[in-house]
């Protein structure tokens, strides 16, 4: 034994001989070796650093070895199964040890004849031999389960110093370590040169790296596995070429996540390892370092000389309160903190957001102090909102809304009651071995972090094993015969773990109870029965009742977000098993798989896609539960919405939303958003919150209608689709034996048309069955959709399956809450236009030229219209098609010459930005900055596991602009942006008269009895917006954004420039002829 | 067009509506390498050297030097090469003229041209990973038991796939449309594929 840590020793001092020291830093020798002196003894210091841990290990080799002997009386194999826990005995416990007892008596096997003596010794050898085996493993085991603490420098005199104080008794104080650490920290060799010359390829995926490492830092800490991601970093910063990935944010985490644990030791550990990678401390650095030593409650002294240091590195005080994300706890220590340097430190009043007013002229009325600010109130009195708040409150806290089906449940017969027990007995032992193989995979995914591989461990945690398999046995529960891609399914179910994960640190942080009391008191604006005295809008009303703080929650990077769910489903596709014959439920009886992963092959593509069994599908439909689960964002509020506030705050009470929706994964919104500053966004904050702001109901008649017509045969004409039943089917399903080849192709092609029919019947059978049970779920009940908008600007009801977007039938189906008579006008507007036909076949290509529509798509969506005429010849509609479509092309042409002029202006002047390397960006008239998000592809892929998975993203902001898409989307996009901002011109608009106002982007809603008002401020406002000088504005915006600084040399830019300034002349249309035109908005 | 072909005859319409073709197509060395392939060259042995060998005899009939061809486009101008390189390359290689007989036997009671899609998903998908073991693809093939499978077929449960003549595949296939007492033989279903119709 002995022999064997001598061994291990002679290792040691062959590590010394290893070059510490990385050559990159060898130029700032000079300077720290004149500090710290003694460069002789650091030498030497690395390598006995690790005999210390050797020794650590020596130690707990000592416990392992006693165990192994208690352990040799039994059978080896028992042994085994112990190891792990053995090997989990952490090292603190390894200084009580009983000492090693010398074992083998061997002077007993004398007394026995020599055969017998031989056999024993023979024996022994393998004993010995065996145990020499064990404890090699329990070694290997034991260093696997440990996680490192203290770092291993590469620079010498840094390593040096942190050995010898060290070892030095008594231990000079830490903080005394800390504020020399804090000295002349060095400053960071510009590596990024070193990455200009590498090619784009391998830097983005190096870029992905450290984006994927700082989020697993991040998620460590949230999920309270500090030590683990100081191991991590530990491990990342021991090695050179490791280390140079790693980034001051990553050392932040760290640095925070000590300070709230007040663990003063590894703060200073990391703030070692920051020097040592050369990274001077920041802001956040220097929080938390304050913070720490805030919750320690250090003297005085140290932290002036903290504050000292930090003003020499040219940092203000101020801004640790100001242009932090910290939460309230972590502002409220590094207060007390440095209020004990500086007694009389006030931090600076966050500006109250309130007296800041948009100066846009179009909003000039909407802000003006001249008159009380007016806002459609609720209808409802204090208490009735209070107590729907903490109805919402609940299903939020809930996460998922269970919703009973509004198909016809069945006949309770003893098939169905068996099948539903079936499934019953099934999912509890599902529940069970999906917990287990979870623990499993944790315990895999915690050893790879451990050994410094990607891991998913952090994210794993978030949530509780129960909580993850409920999350498991929903998708199970929703997935469709034809199954789903794996990428999508995966996807799905890592943003649900995001969510979820959101909301419940919302609960743990006491945001609740602040959220409670800050909308009770905002709900004194809103009630019908109460009055504030200062007159605000709703938003303005929510900012002065406190300050927002900042988001903490950062989005995962996508591609973690797809691994986590990927990881889930392999779970689930590997353990959720059932019966071969689900008929009898026995043990003995073969199990075989619920969910396959299979292929589809779509042109070149292969695509993964899970299906459940048939057998499986068959008892969900023979068990008829009749039960549905949606998310708590995907279902109104039983509220009025949190107001609009910043680019993601707002809408739902816990549950994330954004201001902006994009694809997942594309965040220049973002960035664009929180850039900008918080008045240009006030109008379209305040028009969302308000259209979130109507109350909605249920029109109870028309949904018993609906109900009843959609669980006899529905009828597709009137816009409620058909069950199942009705899809049609082909003729014959059995062929004599002797068909032609041509009867057979005539069947398969008839077969595929059935399919093909059926399963456009199945998909709007499903989105009405959607709604329609949201509709009942909803039924006497008062509710609010919050809305967001999307990236042009144009804003969406929030909840997908159920709101006013859509079809008569969705409409119909919603009435406002608060009825109000018809006017004498009212009766025009139930009045149905007649000969609208004619004009509908053209007007979608109308429209649309404007956008740039190509003839061929002007034709297609011609035909589409003739199609849908009943009484047309179907037979002529392709050449009927062409014919309109060049007889409205060519007097298009004519009538509108001066819109073509702007159009082809913006799209070659979108080609020329693009060709310069950047993506389009405006601001609409209301301020909402917007960029194109059109890139070109990046493809990212997963790979491992039952399937590598690859995903294109047109967002990724490191690939170049794709040019056509940019050139053209850039008319459409802008058309539409224009036209979001009269829709949100309009809203406010008549906000400020009073009225109840919704809209479908360019569909205006009001009650019957106000049209004639929405009308008239809905052309004022057409008029006012295009009074503006809308193209010079873009043109100088564009001028500015594109063509100045040290751009604007380049002959490309010149040319860019050149296009910018020629603007277009617009039109003689006479604006105000808008006004007294009876058809402008029909 | 390889695509088009096969399907062609595995659906028995376009230039097969009326019975079998025997087709003679110049191909270049490497198309036809692979169209010939089995398990004794496995380097290019692919999911079309099956389908072609189950529904045709693949015979070689000649090997011609590409520089016995003047190359035209379609306007009738002689062609450019893209590239020096790809030109020498291409200089280098042979056009092999093929011989395309229909087999008499293709279809059969299980095979018809009403289920080929699924033959040609269960052999594409086979083909995904032509190293792995045909057990553990038969799981995400079919819901039947694998072993089951492998004992009718008689194949050992370590063979794989590169392992397989082309004959084994439409045995395999038969097999398992062929099995009784299971309501549901497949995992496809025909949302899974592009189907030409």
């Amino acid at each position: 034994m002995s022999a064997l840590r001598w061994g291990r020793g002679a290792a040691g001092l062959g590590w010394a001989l290893w070059p510490a020291g990385r050559p990159g830093l060898l130029a700032e020798e000079g300077t720290l070796g004149g500090l710290w002196g003694c460069r002789r003894s650091s030498s030497a210091s690395p390598c006995e650093q690790d005999r210390r841990r050797d020794w650590g290990h020596a130690e707990l080799l000592e416990v392992l070895e006693a165990r192994v002997r208690q352990l040799q009386a039994d059978n080896v194999s028992e042994m085994r199964a112990k190891l792990l826990d053995v090997a989990r005995i952490p090292e603190a416990d390894g200084s009580q040890s009983p000492r090693k007892v010398e074992a083998g008596n061997e002077g007993a096997a004398l007394g026995l004849t020599s055969r017998w003596a031989q056999k024993l010794h023979k024996e022994k050898l393998v004993m010995q031999k065996r145990k020499q085996k064990l404890e090699e493993n329990l070694q290997k085991q034991a260093r696997k389960h440990q996680l490192r603490v203290e770092p291993q420098l590469l620079n010498r005199q840094l390593a040096g110093w942190l050995q010898r104080w060290e070892r030095s008794t008594p231990r000079s104080p830490w903080e005394e370590q800390l504020a020399q650490l804090l000295q002349e920290a060095p400053k960071r060799l510009s590596r990024e040169e070193q990455h200009d010359q590498a090619n784009r390829l391998s830097k983005m995926r190096y870029e992905a790296q450290q984006q994927r490492l700082l989020a697993f830092l991040e998620c460590c800490v949230l999920a309270d596995q500090l030590p683990l991601a100081h191991h991590v970093l530990v491990m990342h910063h021991s090695k050179s070429r490791q280390q140079r990935a790693l980034t001051l944010p990553m050392y932040n985490t760290l640095l925070l996540g000590w300070a709230r644990k007040g663990s003063f030791k590894e703060l200073v550990y990391v703030f070692f390892m920051m020097k040592d990678a050369g990274l001077a401390p920041d802001l956040l650095s220097y929080a938390a370092a304050l913070q720490c030593m805030g919750r320690l409650d250090q003297d005085a002294s140290t932290i002036q000389r903290c504050l000292k240091q930090m003003a020499q590195d040219g940092l203000q005080l101020q801004e640790l309160f100001t242009s932090l994300p910290l939460c309230k706890e972590d502002k409220a220590v590094l207060l007390r903190a440095v209020r004990k340097a500086e007694p009389t430190f006030l931090p600076p009043q966050p500006p109250l957001p309130s007296f800041e007013v948009n100066t846009s002229p179009l909003l000039k009325e909407i802000y003006s102090t001249d008159l009380p600010a007016s806002f459609p109130k609720q209808h409802l009195p204090l208490e009735t909102l209070k107590d729907l708040f903490r109805q919402q409150l609940s299903v939020e806290m809930a996460t998922i809304v269970t919703v009973d089906s509004v198909e016809k449940a069945p006949s309770l017969t003893e098939e169905v009651l068996q099948a539903r027990k079936t499934l019953q007995e099934l999912r509890t032992r599902w529940e069970a071995e999906l917990c287990l193989a979870l623990q499993q995979t944790k315990a895999r995914e915690a050893q790879a972090a451990r050994e410094g591989r990607p891991s998913l461990f952090p994210y794993l945690c978030l949530l509780s094993e129960g909580e993850l398999t409920q999350l498991m046995l929903q998708t199970l529960q929703v997935l469709s015969q034809q199954g789903e891609s794996l990428l999508s399914l995966a996807q799905e179910l890592g943003m649900r773990i995001f969510n979820r994960h959101v909301v419940q640190r919302k609960q743990l942080n006491d945001e609740v109870q602040a959220l409670q009391e800050r909308y009770f008191k905002y709900l004194h604006l809103l009630a019908s029965d109460t009055q504030v005295v200062m007159s605000r809008l709703p938003r303005q009303h929510w900012e002065a009742l406190g300050t927002t703080e900042a988001s903490q929650d950062q989005p995962w990077p996508l591609t973690v977000v797809v691994q986590l769910g990927k990881q889930l489903a392999e779970v689930l596709v590997q353990t959720v098993k059932m019966p071969s014959n689900l008929a009898q439920l026995q043990d003995t009886q073969k199990l075989i798989p619920v969910l396959y992963h299979v292929y589809s092959f779509q042109s070149f593509r292969q695509i993964g896609i899970l299906k459940p069994h048939p057998a499986f599908i068959q008892l969900l439909e023979t068990a008829a539960e009749r039960t549905m689960t949606f998310e708590s964002a995907e279902v109104p509020m039983l509220c009025p919405p949190l107001p609009w506030t910043s680019p993601h705050s707002g809408a739902f009470l816990l549950s994330p939303t954004k201001l902006m929706r994009s694809l997942e994964g594309t965040i220049q919104h973002q960035r664009l958003l929180e850039g900008c500053p918080p008045t240009e966004l006030h109008g379209a904050l305040d028009a969302l919150t308000q259209l979130g702001n109507c109350a909605w109901r249920v029109n109870g008649r028309v949904l018993d209608l609906v109900l009843t017509i959609f669980n006899a045969k529905g009828c597709p004409r009137l816009g409620v689709p058909s069950p199942a039943s009705e899809a049609p089917r082909p003729s014959k399903h059995r062929l004599p034996a002797n068909a032609s080849p041509e009867r057979k192709t005539e069947l398969r092609r008839e077969l595929a048309r059935c399919l093909k029919v059926a399963r456009e019947m199945h998909s709007l059978r499903t989105d009405a069955l959607y709604r329609l049970s949201l509709a009942q779920h909803l039924r006497h009940r008062v509710f609010w959709l919050p809305h967001n908008m999307d990236f042009r600007g144009r804003t969406y009801p929030c909840p997908p399956h159920f709101n006013h977007l859509g079809s008569d039938l969705a409409r119909a189906l919603l009435e406002f809450a608060q009825g109000r008579p018809l006017g004498p006008h009212g009766l025009n507007v139930a009045k149905v236009l007649e000969g609208f036909i004619s004009r509908k076949v053209v007007k979608q290509t109308v429209m649309t030229v404007v956008y740039g529509v190509t003839r061929y798509g002007g034709r297609l969506q011609i035909e589409k219209r003739l199609r849908e005429l009943s009484d047309f010849p179907q037979e002529f509609v392709w050449q009927a098609s062409h014919y309109l479509v060049r007889q409205v092309f060519n007097s298009l042409q004519e009538m509108f010459s001066s819109t073509r002029a702007i159009q082809r202006w913006l799209t070659e002047s979108a080609r020329l930005i693009a060709r310069s390397g950047l993506a389009v960006e405006w601001v609409t008239p209301l301020g909402i900055p917007i960029i194109q998000p059109y890139h070109h592809d990046s493809k990212v892929s997963i790979s491992g596991g039952i399937q590598s998975l690859t995903f294109c993203s047109s967002g990724d902001t490191n690939q170049k602009p794709n040019t056509l898409k940019q050139k053209n989307g850039f008319p459409p996009n802008f058309i539409h942006s224009l036209d979001s901002s009269h829709m949100m011109l309009t809203a406010l608009h008549c906000y400020r008269k009073g009225l109840t106002f919704v809209s479908v982007h360019d569909c205006f809603w009001t009650h019957a009895a106000d049209v004639a008002v929405m009308n008239q401020v809905c052309r004022e406002q057409f008029v006012r917006l295009h009074s503006q000088p809308i193209l010079h504005d873009l043109s100088r915006f564009l001028v500015e954004r594109y063509c100045s600084g040290p751009r604007s040399t380049n002959a490309q830019v010149a040319k860019l420039q050149e296009m910018l300034l020629s603007v277009p002349k617009t039109g003689t249309f006479d604006l105000d002829q808008v006004k007294h035109s009876t058809y402008f908005f029909s | 067009m390889i695509w088009k072909v096969l399907h062609d005859i595995y659906s028995c319409t376009s230039i097969y509506r009326y019975g079998r073709v025997e087709l003679n197509f110049f191909f270049n060395e490497l198309e036809s390498q692979r169209m010939m392939a089995n398990p004794l060259n496995p380097n290019l042995y692919y999911a079309l050297s099956v389908l072609w060998q189950v529904a045709y005899d693949v015979k070689l009939l000649h090997t011609e030097p590409w520089s016995s061809f003047d190359m035209c486009s379609q306007s009738g101008q002689r062609e450019k090469p893209e590239s020096k390189e790809s030109l020498e390359q291409q200089t280098q290689q042979n056009l092999c003229l093929i011989q395309l007989t229909p087999h008499k036997d293709l279809f059969s009671q299980h095979l018809t041209s009403v289920n080929y899609d699924v033959f040609f998903h269960m052999t594409k998908q086979c083909f995904l990973k032509r190293h792995g073991k045909l057990i553990d693809h038969l799981t995400s093939l079919s819901p039947i038991d694998a072993m089951d499978i492998l004992k009718k077929i008689r194949q050992d449960k370590t063979i794989k796939i590169i392992d397989m003549y082309p004959s084994d595949f439409k045995c395999l296939f038969e097999t398992i449309e062929c099995s009784k007492d299971h309501t549901c033989k497949w995992l496809y279903d025909d949302f899974m594929e592009d189907v030409i119709v």
